[in-house]
């Protein structure tokens, strides 16, 4: 017997799934994330499930917002930036830009390191990758008192035009290992993120050498409790482009796990049985929605950690401000619903914790869409009388009953979600009408179905344990790394071998990886991309070019294959124009054991509904049978309006809607 | 409330509106070819009803606010509105019409359901070049003739019918031509596309729910913004400020008068005694005038709100005839944004002392363009130009300090250039780029510190021009807050052949020239007396200001 476990840790609780490898069949818990030290909570969740069987876990997988939460938090480590003279104001001045286009009180948020903390030194690499001034030890010297006094815990060394050649950032990275000891984590900037652009650069460097001490400190904790359980398989942890890592190489590339907290659920995606998916996550504050295109996420290169810029390989997920908490108010006679939100204190109205405005769950709540003794299982009581209390404020504000208030707001925000998924989507030259809506997350299911009649979208599916669903993708994920050069010119004027060559680097640091891992080379497998561009423009799009490099590396069948990209993506290309390379790419992915959902055994006929409340749809008061989902099996069929309870989430069913189970255990649900 | 539309309808089809406003900008952004639309977010649309009030739109920059709707009137204006039929599309960029200079185009297109007209798409975006007389844009334009094309409305899609003719007449005159073709075919498709989302909405609500909405979000807007100005005190408001100059006469500046008053729940922004109009490019079409002032208001109230036709219906703004203002043939207008900037900044300014929570210090003001181009040896001595504005600081105001090093208001979310990008891209070295110290406004909350970035010439054969304003009405503070350092360009440093000068146009350079740049600050806020001490400390410590300045501006004693 062999069993795999995740942890999915958010802000408010970790969820924690195991899988049984033999059989499929998973058990999930959701703890109380415990923010001062989070193995406490991952330890309480995993004695929950796994019990004193630690022996017989082979892999542990594991995605936490702890990086995220020391920079939104600024607790993360102390860090020194080093940089060339001339350039120390690289982190403060960034691009310039402001999101917020009337605001003259605009302010950037803080950089990570202050001014004082950066360093100048007398080095200079050209543009041309030569290097013009070596780096001057001695300006290393007239620092060093600094550096070893300050009480840094790490150090980010940024030079200017290191993307092309490192040789400068190696000698100072050298210089300051063997000076400041083992103490001091030192990070090159060619080594987090080898590509141009000194911003971007510095500031994923920075990111790194600002949460790697912590996410350190963290792993080995967690080590040493599972060590003392007699725990012996492998902790791996999620990165933010979709892979997973194993722990000792996370130690110092941190960055790439900042963004991993939503990941999880859009690899499940890939695997849920559909090949064209738009999967909606909807918690408390966000509703996040990915796109899973003929079984592919989409991976973007260039992500954004609160503001500041990552280059580092993430799994694209758009964030809407709209959430179980989003407060609905008025404002000069109108009815407005969100971007507040009510967060997780004082939270929602029925709550009980204060909170006086109507959310998207109160309405739920009044309208008989949750179950006020099922939620969370029957683990947090809700307050019916509060909700009610603070919808009733908001409706007399238009003259409203309290149902039509509440169905109202429900109706406002469905639309913005929807409204919001339409931008996406029809942006990619993509419809939405062809995608399976698969929804997670603890509200996500309350609202799928109403979505999905929006979109024109036929099929919404609920995997089993939606609230988990994050943890259980989490164990679907292959290990994977990256690895990038910057090389740019107009890709006529390079020859074919020099790009292979390029590639041949990238497979070479690659395997060095992967023995880390302790994954031969032969097991895994390699993707080479590239990001081009008509000569003259910025922004890049980033071609996969596996069959123009099945050989030797064919440039004409790469260009061919951009211009057919460039059209798909913005409808116009230009064959006859030059094509510039920028980035080249490698990937490699070793697949992990993925084990098929199993569905609800043992359970077959009608469910029986545990009990009946009035509810409201369509502005009208319908009797709501509310079910378990662990009554409804594969032969079920639950006919709307209906809602279905368990431990991490709740679905709403519809009048007209009708829900069945499917061959691993999803719910689905179509529009008669 | 109207009687016939329930709020939730009307909330549900003003974020729809919204949102088929953001799907034409993505719809525009997605097949430009140019990377000011693309990148820069150089652009803007709007849906709008058949009166030509706004029903949604989606602007890339700040200045682009409000302005495509006085573009519709005049078209009706000129063509009548009776003369519309499907499928119709019209294309323009008279300075003297839209507003903006010559490099922006506009499109409007009728919309008609069920055979009915019952509204309009407009979109604007720049364009790579327009044919003036140098590459880009030109810096000591004189009239108008010199900047490139001009267009009064011109039918481009007659009932669905493309017509080559035309725009292969307009396409020839830029120096790009396949460039402007696909960047007019991108404004096409951001107007289909807002046509076809239009009339889906009226598919699902029905046109007259639609009316009936539309009416009710107007009220919803209208009510916030008369609101916010009855909070106002009556009174009458005045600020005024000036130009260096217009880059032509370089011995008087150009003065902007700007008289706010409010009255009840309206507000008058009145721009008499404003300069007249200018022989030099800092000119600005009437159209775009209202833009600015419309801007202004906005920074003012609900910033974060979209807008709707039912805002700025209690904001009147009086231009004066034959100034600046309100360009007239043949005045230059490539450079209007200077002078509105600075409108912007002087209505925050006048109105300070009564939006304490809304106002600040002012920024730095202007986009400190530099422009380099001649031949790049390291690529074949082919012909390159570069753009960059450069960022500068921000004003202080009660409660938090200005940034240092932000692009200018008008530019909104435009980024500058890496100095791997233009190390890699042109024959130029950047030798550093680093935060100006001692150049902010003094302040309790004191402004943001403008930028040095210095250049050196690594080709036989360049030029540079440069558009540097705000020297003689530097950014200024509030209640106490000191002004900000002005800024100022520098060729050779340090040389017998050193030069200092703002604008300058064409001026050679050989190998080996250095070229820096100072950006200004912010304006402060309040006493620098009062600026918290251990504020003034971290401020030292950080090197944002020198112990010196710490001492004589700010009672350091340490």
């Amino acid at each position: 017997m062999s069993y795999r476990l995740s942890a999915d840790i958010g802000g408010t609780f970790t969820d924690v799934v195991c899988i049984n490898d033999a059989t499929g069949e998973y058990t999930t818990t959701k703890v109380l994330t415990t923010p001062e030290k989070l193995t406490n909570g991952i330890m309480k969740g995993f004695d929950e499930v796994i019990e004193d069987r630690y022996k017989q876990v082979q892999n542990i997988v594991h995605g936490t917002t702890s990086g995220l939460n020391a920079v939104i938090e600024r607790k993360g480590a102390k860090c020194a930036v080093i940089t060339t003279r001339g350039f120390g104001d690289v982190l403060e001045i960034g691009r310039g830009n402001r999101p917020d286009m009337y605001n003259n009180r605009y302010q950037r948020p803080r950089p990570l390191v202050p001014r004082k903390d950066i360093y100048e030194v007398d080095e200079r690499t050209s543009a041309d990758g030569s290097v013009k001034l070596p780096l001057q030890t001695a300006s290393l010297e007239a620092i060093a008192g600094k550096l070893k006094d300050g009480g840094y815990e790490s150090i980010a060394i940024c030079l200017i035009n290191s993307y092309l050649n490192p040789e400068n950032e190696e000698k100072a990275a050298a210089w300051l290992k063997d000076y400041l000891g083992e103490g001091v984590m030192v990070i090159t900037s060619s080594e987090t993120a080898r590509e141009w652009r000194e911003y971007e650069r510095t500031s994923t460097t920075v990111l790194n050498a600002y949460v790697s001490p912590i996410t350190k400190s963290h792993l080995v904790a967690l080590n040493t409790e599972l060590k003392t359980r007699d725990f012996e398989g492998n902790l791996y942890i999620m990165q933010s482009n979709g892979g997973v890592m194993k722990d000792e190489i996370a130690v110092d590339k941190a960055v790439q796990i900042l963004m991993s907290g939503p990941v999880g659920g859009a690899i499940g995606g890939t695997v849920c049985g559909r090949k064209n998916v738009i999967g909606v996550d909807m918690g408390g504050t966000s509703f996040d929605v990915s796109l899973i295109v003929d079984g592919q996420t989409e991976i973007t290169v260039e992500s954004n950690v609160e503001g500041f810029p990552a280059l580092v390989p993430t799994v694209n997920i758009f964030s809407i401000g709209a959430g179980g908490g989003s407060i609905a108010w008025e404002e000069g006679g109108g009815m407005r619903v969100g971007p507040q939100s009510a967060g997780a204190k004082p939270g929602p109205a029925c709550y009980g914790q204060g909170g006086t405005q109507p959310t998207i769950t109160d309405a739920n709540l009044v309208l008989g869409r949750i179950d006020p003794d099922h939620f969370l299982d029957g683990r947090m009581k809700l307050d019916i009388d509060a909700a009610k209390k603070a919808v009733s404020n908001f409706a007399d504000k238009f003259g409203m009953d309290i149902p039509t208030a509440a169905e109202g707001i429900l109706a406002i925000a469905n639309h913005k979600m929807a409204d919001a998924i339409r931008e996406i989507t029809v942006r990619r030259g993509i419809d939405p009408r062809e995608f399976t809506l698969l929804a997670f997350g603890g509200a996500g299911p309350m609202h799928a179905a109403h979505i999905a009649e929006e979109l024109g979208i036929e099929e919404v599916m609920i995997p089993a344990v939606p609230g988990g669903f994050s943890a259980w993708g989490m164990l679907q994920a292959d290990i994977r790394h990256d690895a990038v050069r910057t090389q740019m010119a107009p890709i006529d004027e390079v020859d074919s071998a020099t790009i292979d060559g390029i590639f041949d680097v990238l497979y070479e640091e690659l395997c060095g990886v992967l023995a880390k891992e302790g994954i031969s080379p032969d097991n895994a497998v390699f993707h080479k991309a590239m990001d081009l561009r008509y000569v003259g423009q910025e922004f890049t799009i980033n071609l996969p070019v596996d069959d123009a490099s099945a050989g030797a590396f064919d440039k004409e069948v790469a260009k061919k294959n951009f211009h057919s990209l460039h059209e798909r993506l913005y409808g116009h290309s230009a064959p006859g124009d030059p094509v510039e390379m920028v980035n080249v790419r490698l990937s490699v992915m070793a697949a992990s054991n993925k084990v098929p959902a199993s569905p609800v055994e043992g359970v077959s006929g009608e469910p029986k509904a545990i009990r009946e409340f009035p509810g409201v749809f369509d502005f009208k008061e319908q009797p709501v049978k509310v079910y378990n989902r662990s009554d409804i099996g594969m032969d079920s069929k639950v006919k709307g309006p209906a809602v279905i309870v368990e431990l991490t989430a709740t679905t709403v069913v519809p009048p007209a809607w009708t829900l069945t189970v499917n061959e691993m255990g999803s719910m689905v649900m179509v529009k008669e | 409330m109207s009687n016939k539309v329930s709020p939730i309808v009307v909330e549900i089809v003003r974020n729809a509106l919204n949102s088929a406003a953001h799907e034409m900008n993505n719809s525009l952004a997605r097949s430009a070819f140019s990377p000011l639309i693309y990148e820069m977010k150089d652009c803007s649309v709007g849906i709008f009803d058949i009166d030509g009030q706004m029903l949604g739109q989606s602007a890339g920059l700040p200045i682009f606010l409000g302005n495509l709707d006085i573009c519709i009137k005049i078209l009706n204006d000129t063509v009548g509105i009776e003369s519309h039929k499907e499928g119709d599309l019209y294309i323009m960029n008279d300075s003297y019409m839209q507003g903006t200079h010559v490099g922006d185009f506009t499109t409007v297109s009728p919309i008609f359901y069920k055979g009915e007209l019952v509204g309009f798409t407009a979109t604007r975006a720049a364009m790579l070049d327009v044919g003036a007389k140098v590459p880009g844009a030109c810096i000591d334009s004189t009239d108008i003739y010199q900047e490139g094309i001009r267009m009064p409305p011109v039918k481009l899609i007659d009932q669905g019918v493309l017509r080559e003719d035309v725009l292969n007449l307009i396409s020839l005159n830029s120096r790009f031509h396949a460039a402007m073709k696909g960047d007019i075919g991108a404004q096409i498709a951001a107007s289909r596309t807002g046509e076809k989302r239009f009339v889906e909405i009226l598919d699902r609500f029905g046109l007259d729910v639609v009316r009936e909405a539309t009416k009710e979000i107007f009220r919803q807007a209208e009510q916030l913004d008369r609101e916010f100005v009855k909070t106002l005190p009556d009174g009458t408001y005045y600020a005024e400020g000036c130009l260096d100059n217009d880059n032509y006469d370089l011995e008087h500046h150009v003065k902007v008068c700007c008289k706010v008053v409010v009255d009840g729940d309206n507000m008058v922004i009145d721009l008499t005694g404003s300069n007249p109009a200018t022989k030099g490019a800092v000119n600005c079409g009437f159209a775009q005038t209202i833009a600015a002032a419309r801007v202004a208001f906005k920074e003012l109230v609900n910033p974060d709100a979209p807008i709707c036709g039912g805002n700025f219906r209690n904001l009147d703004v009086i231009v004066p005839p034959g100034s600046i203002f309100a360009a007239e043939e043949p005045a230059p207008c490539q450079w209007y944004f200077s002078s509105l900037g600075l409108l912007i900044d002087l209505v925050v300014k006048a109105l300070a002392e009564v939006v304490p929570d809304k106002a600040a210090g002012a920024h730095y003001g202007d986009s400190m363009v530099i422009f380099f181009y001649g031949t790049n040896p390291r690529r074949g001595n082919e012909f390159f130009t570069s753009c960059e504005a450069t960022v500068g600081g921000w004003g202080g105001f009660d409660g938090g300090d200005g940034e240092s090093a932000l692009i200018n208001m008008v530019n909104g979310d435009f980024k500058n250039l890496p100095v791997e990008f233009v190390e890699h891209t042109y024959p130029v070295e950047v030798q550093c780029y680093k935060i100006r110290q001692d150049s902010e406004g003094a302040g309790k909350y004191r402004g943001g510190c403008g930028v040095i970035r210095q250049y050196k010439v690594e080709t036989d054969d360049c030029a540079i021009g440069t558009w540097f304003e705000r020297s003689v009405t530097p950014a200024w503070g509030l209640l106490g807050g000191g002004d900000a350092t002005p800024p100022y360009v520098v060729i050779e440093p340090d040389t017998p052949d050193e030069k200092r000068f703002l604008k300058g146009a064409d001026l050679r350079l050989k190998r080996g020239s250095v070229v820096r740049l100072y950006t200004g600050g912010g304006g402060g806020y309040g006493d620098p007396k009062e600026r918290c001490r251990d504020a003034v400390k971290r401020d030292i410590e950080n090197g944002y200001i020198s112990v010196e300045r710490a001492r004589a501006v700010y009672g350091w004693d340490q």
